[in-house]
């Protein structure tokens, strides 16, 4: 007997192709004895199909001849278990077919903010990946710097505002960033992940141009100060808030000032996601600096209660050697399985790994919840017909 | 035109058991499908006035039956009063009949008997038409004989369907590699014990157990087809056995790698007869597991486990003098708080459950975990989260600061005993007891509560009684001691007993509210 997995990916989202490139991947190191795949690409229209097409990356040029290829389903629950339910003309005899623990695969806002852990604990679906608060916190960056400065862990510092608040009082705002912050400063639309619309500016007429392109991306904008000899370093941590390993430092490359959506998505131009981005690996550092990077991972991972694998980028400050928290990924792209490849854990083991940690994090609430037998309604009526707030 | 009448007759005759046997069939499915306990039901709740009226009718229309439109008037009235019973009575009931395969099934066995009867009837000679006619209204209002038949009739295809639910579970449990199945079994104990195994053992695997008290063959079946899923990784399986064999026949479903006997004791001796039979059939456990090398703990402190186990390869557990066993046991507020011996390990451990029962049962089931490889931090935070089952000894704060034992649905006469006992090991509190007694005990009602009486004598300082008739065991026990009459209440009701409880209570008192009743046996 197999696990039934339902790897589900896509959504509506504008990292939704990157999403596609991550799920595919992981789908193909996949353990087949082990687990029964079963993919769910939801569709820019928040549609959900499922179907064998969904493995190859080929089949997603084309998309009209893929969706054909397709069945729509949706999640159900019933008598105490999920079902992918086959729906549409194709379903009719189609058995539903029942779901044993979903991965996610999704990368930015409406998934990975916490919604699909929304939905999925809606469901009562164990799942991979971090719960509602803390991906949700790991979304927005300016909450995700807010919690680390109040758990004394190191941040920039910054200051944000809405899209309003800038049509408002765009001068004063503008003065304040440049009093507060000072030239350089990097701009960055709040809640989106990949780098997309994050620019830096060197003085006034950049910093309107940044905030006019944040702003078309997202209503919120933080602004925060670029540290200017920097280097950036990723780590990447496995496990869950009682139990977790860091991965090995890497360091990418940049080839604008800060690693722009191309360079993580389309570098090399043979779009194979974050993997095939230009790095160095394990980076160049210290040993000490990396063993500090990688415990400064673990706190970061445990004081958001994460779970599954992350990916924290740093800012290393050169003339200071100070480090910096940026951001979390609470889905990384490619799952950042090159770095635990790196650090001796094959895609394959790790994928196996994530799923034992989806099992443990609902056998936890389930040791929570216990079910009181008598309903405290059955002796409750509002006597009358009509009448209002009786005393029960 | 006589001749359209009578098969117009006979058909409405054979509509009728389609309503008749909804109250019937409700039964025998709350019956578990057992003829006997059914016709128990039919013996003690079938003839009813109602019952008596459709019987008149009947009666009525055989004696007038060659007039057919005097029968045909029968017959309508006959449809209409079943139709409206059967409405009522899916109105009335709490359990509704439930549409299941197996009623299903039944229900088209029905449908071809009727046919067959209806066919018959209508196609018989003149003479033997009353007759059939007769019959067939029979069958329709003796609705009980009819299910009978139905039952009859289908128990070979539901013997058939078992025998392949059956084979169908066993695949599954083989098809499952990485599994670890372990039986639990005993006279008493087994389903807490499964549960608290189940909590320790998720401190590192994926656990499915039998849900509730299921420990039949059928229902240890229903749980693998239904629930077992390849991420499992342990399946506690709860055995029960009322014949010999029982036992062997689940483990030759699960096959069990590992096992867990809580008790023998005298119980289900009517289908046992000796205590004897008792231990062989739980030790069939052993044996399957045996046939497997696969480790069996058995609870020691059982007089009748530890006298048969000489010559057997068992793990026991229990208190002192055991391979795994629980020492410096004491109660408090807390819970109980002991240390459980594993071997070269010692775990220092507080639950909320409370009693001498519990603390043997957490220590089998430590054991099992800590073969498993759960780690001893592990064993001890499982055990501080065990939930004690509602008004079972459940530790809760009362007024004024005070502690509260309530076992309310405690209504077995060794277990009020127990609990009292519990109760005398909160050293150096003021202890009160409140409760009306035990009811439903026959003979030994009497007995029971003036043995309970003179126990609460011996252990609290306060006794409070519920209800002026049903205190007079205890009132003429305590009496021949020199406990203080001061310090007896006795009250109508238990609102009155918990206001005489609180011009004590204080932070170092401590309540056992022992089978407390609804008012309905209060006078």
């Amino acid at each position: 007997m197999k696990t039934n997995l339902a790897v589900i990916f896509g959504c509506r989202s504008v990292e939704h192709e990157v999403a596609i490139i991550s799920a595919v991947q992981a789908m193909r190191s996949v353990n087949k004895e082990k687990y029964n795949l079963i993919p769910l690409y939801v569709t820019k229209g928040g549609e959900i199909y499922t179907g064998d097409a969904l493995t190859e990356i080929e089949e997603f040029r084309d998309m009209p001849t893929l969706l054909s290829k397709l069945t729509p389903v949706s999640l159900i629950r019933k008598d105490g278990a999920v079902y992918m339910k086959y729906i549409g003309a194709k379903s009719f005899f189609k058995k539903d077919v029942i779901l044993d623990v979903a991965f996610p695969i999704v990368h930015g806002t409406n998934c990975e903010d916490g919604t699909i852990a929304g939905y999925l604990e809606f469901l009562g679906l164990p799942y991979v990946g971090c719960d509602i608060l803390s991906a949700a916190v790991g979304m927005d960056k300016a909450v995700f710097k807010d919690v680390l400065k109040a758990a004394g862990l190191p941040v920039l510092p910054c200051l944000r505002f809405t899209a309003r608040e800038y049509n408002d009082n765009g001068e004063a705002l503008l003065k304040n960033i440049a009093a507060k912050l000072g030239f350089p400063v990097i701009v960055k639309p709040i809640n989106l992940g990949s780098s997309v619309g994050i620019t830096k500016a060197h003085d006034m007429d950049g910093l309107v141009d940044a905030i006019n392109l944040a702003i078309s991306f997202s209503d919120k904008v933080l602004v925060e100060h670029a540290v200017n000899n920097l280097r950036e370093i990723n780590c990447s941590v496995l496990g869950d808030r009682d139990e977790c390993q860091a991965s090995v430092c890497e360091e990418p490359f940049m080839n604008d000032e800060i690693l722009s959506y191309e360079d993580k998505y389309m570098g090399g131009g043979k779009q194979k996601g974050m993997a095939s981005l230009g790095r160095k690996l394990p980076a160049d550092i210290p040993e000490d600096a990396a063993t500090a990077i990688r415990e400064l991972s673990c706190k970061i991972f445990k004081t958001l209660g994460c779970n599954g694998v992350v990916r924290i980028d740093y800012l290393v400050d050169n003339d200071t050697g100070k480090v910096y928290a940026n951001e979390i990924n609470t889905i990384p792209g490619s799952l950042s399985f090159y770095l635990w490849e790196a650090t001796g854990l094959s895609y394959t083991d790790m994928i196996d790994k994530l799923i034992a940690l989806a099992f443990r994090r609902q056998r936890n609430r389930d040791n929570l919840t216990f079910t009181i037998e008598t309903n405290i309604l059955s002796g409750v009526s509002f006597g009358t017909k009509g009448a209002k707030g009786s005393k029960m | 035109m006589n001749e359209k009448i009578y098969i117009a007759i006979c058909i409405i005759a054979a509509i009728i058991p389609f309503f008749s046997s909804y109250r019937q069939l409700q039964m025998l499915q709350q019956n578990s499908y057992f003829p006997s306990r059914y016709m128990k039901w039919v013996y003690d709740s079938f003839f009813t006035p109602f019952t008596g009226l459709t019987i008149v009718f009947c009666a009525l229309s055989i004696i007038i039956r060659f007039n057919y439109v005097i029968d045909l008037i029968i017959v309508c009235a006959l449809l209409l009063i079943h139709i409206a019973d059967s409405i009522l009575t899916y109105k009335k009931s709490i359990k509704k009949l439930v549409f299941t395969a197996r009623i299903q099934r039944i229900l088209i066995c029905q449908t071809l008997i009727m046919l067959a009867a209806l066919l018959f009837a209508i196609n018989t000679t003149n003479i033997a038409k009353g007759v059939c006619f007769s019959i067939l209204l029979l069958l329709s209002v003796f609705s009980p004989l009819l299910t009978l038949i139905d039952w009859a009739v289908t128990w070979p295809i539901e013997k058939a369907f078992n025998l392949y639910y059956k084979y169908d579970a066993e695949e599954k449990i083989d098809a499952c590699k990485n599994l670890t199945v372990i039986g639990v079994t005993g006279s008493y104990g087994k389903t807490s014990t499964k549960f608290i195994l189940a909590r320790l053992l998720s401190e590192k695997y994926n656990v499915l157990t039998t849900p509730l008290s299921y420990n039949t063959t059928l229902g240890v079946v229903k749980t693998v087809r239904n629930d077992l899923r390849a991420h499992h990784e342990v399946f506690i399986c709860e055995m029960g056995a009322k014949n010999i064999g029982d036992i062997k026949e689940i483990c030759d479903v699960v096959k069990p790698q590992m096992g867990l006997i809580t008790s023998v004791g005298p119980q289900h001796l009517e289908t046992f007869k000796t205590t004897q039979n008792v231990f062989k059939t739980k030790f069939e456990l052993y044996d399957a597991v045996k046939s497997k090398n696969g480790d069996v703990f058995v609870n020691a402190d059982s007089e009748l486990i530890a006298s048969g186990i000489e010559n057997k390869d068992c793990i026991a557990y229990g208190t002192e003098g055991n391979m795994y066993y629980a020492e410096n046991i004491r109660y408090s507020k807390n819970g109980s708080t002991f240390t459980i011996v594993l071997e070269t390990e010692k775990i220092e451990v507080t639950t909320r459950l409370l009693g001498h029962h519990n603390v043997v049962n957490i220590v089998g089931a430590a054991a099992i975990a800590y073969k498993m490889g759960v780690t001893p931090e592990q064993i001890k935070f499982a055990i501080s989260r065990l939930e004690p089952t509602e008004h079972r000894l459940e530790i809760k704060s009362s007024v004024a600061g005070s502690t509260m034992l309530d076992d309310a649905y405690n209504a077995n006469p060794e277990g009020c005993i127990e609990a009292v006992k519990v109760l005398s090991h909160f050293e150096g509190m003021q202890k009160v007891i409140i409760t009306p007694g035990l009811v439903e005990l026959g003979d030994q009602e009497y007995d029971f509560n003036y043995k309970l009486g003179l126990a609460a004598t011996k252990v609290c300082d306060i006794i409070i009684l519920v209800g002026k008739k049903r205190s007079v065991p205890f009132t003429d026990a305590i009496a021949t001691t020199d406990f203080d009459s001061e310090r007896v209440f006795v009250t109508e009701s238990f609102m009155d007993a918990m206001s005489i409880y609180s011009r004590f209570a204080d932070k170092n008192t401590v309540v056992l509210v022992e089978n407390d009743l609804p008012d309905n046996y209060l006078n």
